[in-house]
């Protein structure tokens, strides 16, 4: 695995060195004008696609270009995303280094529209064809092109007019106007057969993860399937692609990528089933370990990892809302909604500890007849191993709460005191614990309470409270608040 | 999925592929311990399709946020080795990344490689698009031969409208329309879902559940009042509509009441209104309830069809004779008392709400899940009048329902403030007085509820005050039939 990865490492730091080079040696172009070649798909030998979090991809390919004319040589790459980022374009030969020199790279994009094609005949000559419905045939006069802002104006013979009903139609393609952006190179080139790499970051790509955590019985258990999403909108596929996928947050200022690879990490996953883990700089990297088609305008799905006998917790908590101590509240909404949370730790001893990629989990559990029903999903972000995951399913049917200010009284002109009363209603068959959390704004304190608060940090309290069932409880507390 | 079988078959694979000798072009990096590129992988997958015919069972679990579960099960033969399945007759608006498939008569015999949904979607657009190069042939009806006059051209372009090469010249449009030799491959007539699977055995049958937008149910009830307005009948209707673009047949039906937490589509914000609905538990004729981790789920109890565009009504409970209450209300405003004011707006409507109390002493006491209460009473010629509606949240049992019917016609009320003295710079005195007339031909009792900021202190009143919390004191006035009560209250109040 170490080894594996060092070769890699090199492999790289070859490309970087190129790519250097590449800037460098621009040269002025020759007089003489360059022989042309296109190159496709078709030529395409290998695609390797490393796809990020953030909506963007690196593509690699490897194309055999046969018949290069020698010399100075346009050369068209065509098939690339079309949501390509011209600026990190890097190009290279392989094998018979030296044979093929970049001059030049050009990314252009002055398309062919019927609106530049206008444009372009200006001043010039064109024909205008108006279709005679009795006769079944066409007239054709010789016309002008006066002006083209705001629709087509023409001379025909003395007169001038616009509105001309009809098509018009010119004499030939003006130059420098394409179908479709195209990157050009111009290449010094010395040998009839080259193999080229080149590598670009293009949009429009992009992956996430997807969790089904199963429940058991109890609640105190489940299972975990990862899954990774990969979606492909970026104008091209990739057939036959080596895909990787890197996870993390990754800084992008125009489009300067570190990738330097610094150490290796094993993979750690209880089973890893398709995808190879490992670190790259400060991210993970995963490596799927088959060859893929990635289409375009496709949505691909990997199995990533899976582990059961997960233990987890479920937990009830009733929030508070901010600011409410200094403030005065008449009658507050009854009947508020207690919020269902589920907590785990991702760490070896509860059969986790990998890294999971941010994503979204859901979350199913059996019905009485065994069928999985689904029962909330939230999303998660890049959680390293050892850290807890923490997700709200939803809102408890059965339990709720109401929150009453019961008294308030004024303490000069920037403190108050008032007395809270939280009533919380159990209508399941069994004893509940809810949490009531209280954010607090300003300098607090608890002067007399029911039940004991924990202070969380400056601005949070929490208690404990247990809810008996087809029962309720009444937390009181009593809070003086000074705000300047 | 699982089985750590199925990660070893699928790790040998591909490096069996790469002895067999397809060489890997060098891709930079020496990127890839493994792919080469797959040309050999791809002949090896047989291509199978499987549509509704093969359909088995399906089940349908219904949320209340417009999203539904779908369980189905085929019998689909696979072949054995590696498998194209394209899995088609699902719901429009699947959410692909929530399918899963697995075998339920095999789960050794069936790995998933991995799972594709294809929407490169066949559009005149995107035919035009891929014969871009190419050359196509335009027609033109000729309405005087009675045929097409068709040429040949070359499609330079089509940013912004079609560009064509037509006997040597460059013409734009309008172009009648274009014929094309032959379909470009992979565009598809509509989203398909693709598993690339490891079979080892022929004929499989699978599971495959997968979340779906656009299918949504709502409770509706119907609570119809006995004459003296404190007894009624109630009844609840669930109503489920199917916009999902699918139709499910003989689907069993399940549907879970709760707010369940979910990200990006979201769904509609349930009305907050509060409300309480009295309902008793008859016999559950068509649904069995259950506890769902914290939410309840009934299942209907036989197989229904859910077809597209289509809302289906199934009863979900009957209580008879409820015990309720009828409650007028006369609310104030806030704020009011530490300002000047003269004679407040006259003749002021008076809310009339229904109390219901969801327990069993009053002949209910189930889960009610969110929907909308109508509420009916017979006229003196027995037939039903609607007398208003209201939402309701989720009510779990044992709380109560407040139902706004809707304003009384004749009983309306008056706010004056009589008196006002300031008392120093943020302590003030008013006086009030409100006036509740009452029209009707019976005794009316109405609850006035008065909102107070700062610290207050009712001083004076000409019936009880009560503090209901630390801004909110109310009085409860009798009011004869075809008479009026005067109620008169004077509040001190300091803000600082």
């Amino acid at each position: 695995m170490k080894s594996k990865a060092l070769i890699r490492a090199r492999g790289f730091m070859t490309v970087l060195g190129l790519l250097g080079l590449g800037g460098v040696g621009t040269l002025p172009a020759a007089a003489a004008p360059p022989a042309t070649r296109v190159s496709e798909a078709t030529d395409r030998k290998a695609v390797s696609i490393t796809v990020y979090n953030a909506d963007f991809g690196l593509v690699r390919e490897v194309r055999e270009l046969a018949g290069l004319p020698t010399g100075q040589v346009a050369l068209e790459f065509r098939d690339v995303a079309s949501t390509i980022q011209p600026e990190t374009v890097a190009v290279k030969a392989l094998g018979n280094t030296g044979g093929l020199r970049v001059l030049e790279q050009n990314y252009r994009y002055d398309l062919l529209t019927p609106e530049t094609l206008l444009a372009k005949y200006v001043g010039r000559n064109v024909r205008a064809y108006r279709y005679h419905e009795a006769i079944g045939k066409e007239d054709v006069v010789d016309a002008k092109l006066l002006s083209v802002a705001n629709g087509p104006i023409l001379q025909i013979g003395q007169e001038i007019t616009f509105n001309y009903p009809g098509r018009l139609a010119f004499t030939e393609l003006p130059p420098n106007l394409i179908a479709k952006p195209t990157l050009v190179w111009l290449v010094e080139n010395r040998a009839a057969a080259q193999t080229i790499e080149v590598s670009y970051l293009a949009q429009a790509l992009s992956w996430s993860a997807d969790y089904v955590l199963v429940l058991d019985e109890k609640e105190t258990q489940a299972s975990l399937v990862g899954w990774v999403t990969l979606v492909n909108n970026s104008g091209t596929s990739y057939r036959g692609a080596a895909l990787k996928l890197v996870a993390g947050d990754v800084h992008r200022v125009e489009q300067q990528q570190d990738m330097r690879r610094m150490k290796t990490m094993a993979a750690q996953g209880p089973t890893d089933a398709s995808f190879r883990e490992e670190g790259l700089l400060e991210y993970h990297l995963y490596t799927l370990e088959r060859p893929t088609d990635v289409l375009d305008q496709e949505q691909k799905q990997v199995a990533l990892l899976e582990a059961s006998g997960v233990g987890i917790q479920k937990k009830l908590i009733f929030f508070g809302q901010q600011y409410w101590f200094q403030g005065q509240y008449g009658e507050l909404i009854k009947n508020q909604k207690v919020s269902v949370y589920l907590n785990f730790q991702n760490t070896a001893k509860n059969r986790l500890g990998m890294p999971l990629p941010k994503g979204t989990l859901r979350v199913y559990k059996a019905d009485k007849s065994g069928a999985k029903q689904f029962v909330g999903e939230d999303a998660i972000d890049h959680t390293p191993r050892d850290e807890e995951v923490r997700i709200k399913a939803g809102e408890a049917f059965d339990v709720v709460a109401d929150r009453k200010q019961t008294n308030w009284s004024a303490l000069g002109n920037c403190g108050s005191e008032s007395t809270w009363a939280v009533e919380i209603r159990n209508h399941k068959d069994e004893d509940t614990q809810v949490e009531v959390r209280e954010p607090a704004g300003g300098d607090w304190k608890i002067v007399d309470s029911s039940h004991p608060a924990i202070k969380d940090d400056a601005s949070t309290f929490h208690f404990d409270v247990a809810v008996p069932k087809r029962g309720k409880t009444t937390l009181t507390y009593r809070v003086r608040v000074r705000w300047c | 999925m699982s089985a750590s079988k199925g990660s070893i078959r699928r790790f040998l694979r591909p490096l069996a592929l790469l002895a067999s000798g397809v060489q890997l072009g060098g891709l930079g990096c020496a990127a890839s311990p493994a792919p080469p590129p797959a040309p050999a992988d791809r002949v090896t997958a047989s291509t199978q399709r499987s549509a509704a015919a093969e359909r088995e069972r399906v089940a349908v679990t219904v949320y209340n946020a417009n999203f539904a579960l779908v369980k189905e099960e085929r019998n689909i033969k696979l072949g054995v080795g590696r498998v194209s399945l394209a899995y088609e007759d699902v719901s429009a608006h699947i959410q692909p990344a929530t399918v899963h498939i697995r075998s339920l008569d095999a789960p050794e015999a069936l790995v998933v490689l991995e799972q594709n949904y294809r929407y490169d979607l066949l559009t005149p657009d995107k035919l035009l698009e891929k014969y871009v190069g190419q050359s196509v042939k335009v027609a033109r009806y000729n309405p005087k031969l009675g045929t097409d006059e068709v040429k040949d051209a070359e499609l330079l372009s089509v940013q912004n409208g079609p560009v064509l090469r037509v006997d040597g010249e460059i013409v734009t449009g309008p172009f009648e329309r274009f014929i094309f030799p032959e379909l470009p491959p992979n565009l598809l007539s509509k989203p398909t879902l693709v598993w690339l699977l490891d079979s080892t055995k022929e004929q499989q049958k699978v599971e495959v559940t997968y979340l779906t937008q656009n299918l949504s149910w709502r409770a509706d009830y119907v609570l119809v009042l006995t004459a003296d307005d404190h007894h009624g009948d109630f009844s609840g209707w669930v109503t489920l509509d199917n916009q999902s673009g699918t139709s499910f047949m003989a689907a069993s039906l399940n549907l879970v009441a709760g707010d369940v937490q979910r990200l990006a589509p979201a769904p509609p914000p349930a009305p907050m209104v509060e409300m309480d609905s009295a309902e008793e538990s008859a016999p559950q004729a068509n649904f069995r309830q259950e506890a769902l981790f914290e939410y309840h789920l009934y299942g209907l109890e036989r197989p229904t069809d859910l077809l597209d565009k289509e809302q289906k009504q199934v009863s979900l409970l009957e209580a008879h004779d409820i015990t309720l209450e009828k409650k007028l209300v006369f609310r104030g405003l806030d704020y009011a008392f530490r300002g000047r004011w003269g004679e407040v707006i006259k003749n002021q409507k008076v809310s009339a709400f229904l109390v219901i109390d969801n327990s069993e002493a009053r002949g209910l006491g189930l889960p009610l899940p969110q929907g909308i209460v109508r509420v009916y009473k017979a006229d003196s010629s027995g037939s039903q009048q609607f007398v208003g509606e209201d939402a309701i949240d989720h009510t779990p049992r044992d709380e109560k329902i407040e139902i706004k019917l809707g304003e009384a016609f004749d009983v309306v009320a008056d706010r004056r403030q009589v008196n006002w003295q300031s008392l120093g710079k943020c302590q003030a005195e008013s006086d009030w007085e409100v006036e509740v007339r009452n029209h009707k031909d019976a005794a009316a009792r109405v609850e006035v509820v008065e909102p107070a900021d700062g610290e207050w202190q009712v001083t004076k009143s000409s019936h009880p005050a009560d503090k209901r919390d630390a801004h909110t004191f109310a009085f409860v006035l009798e009011v004869p039939a075809r008479g009026a009560t005067k109620l008169t209250y004077r509040v001190r109040v300091r803000w600082c």
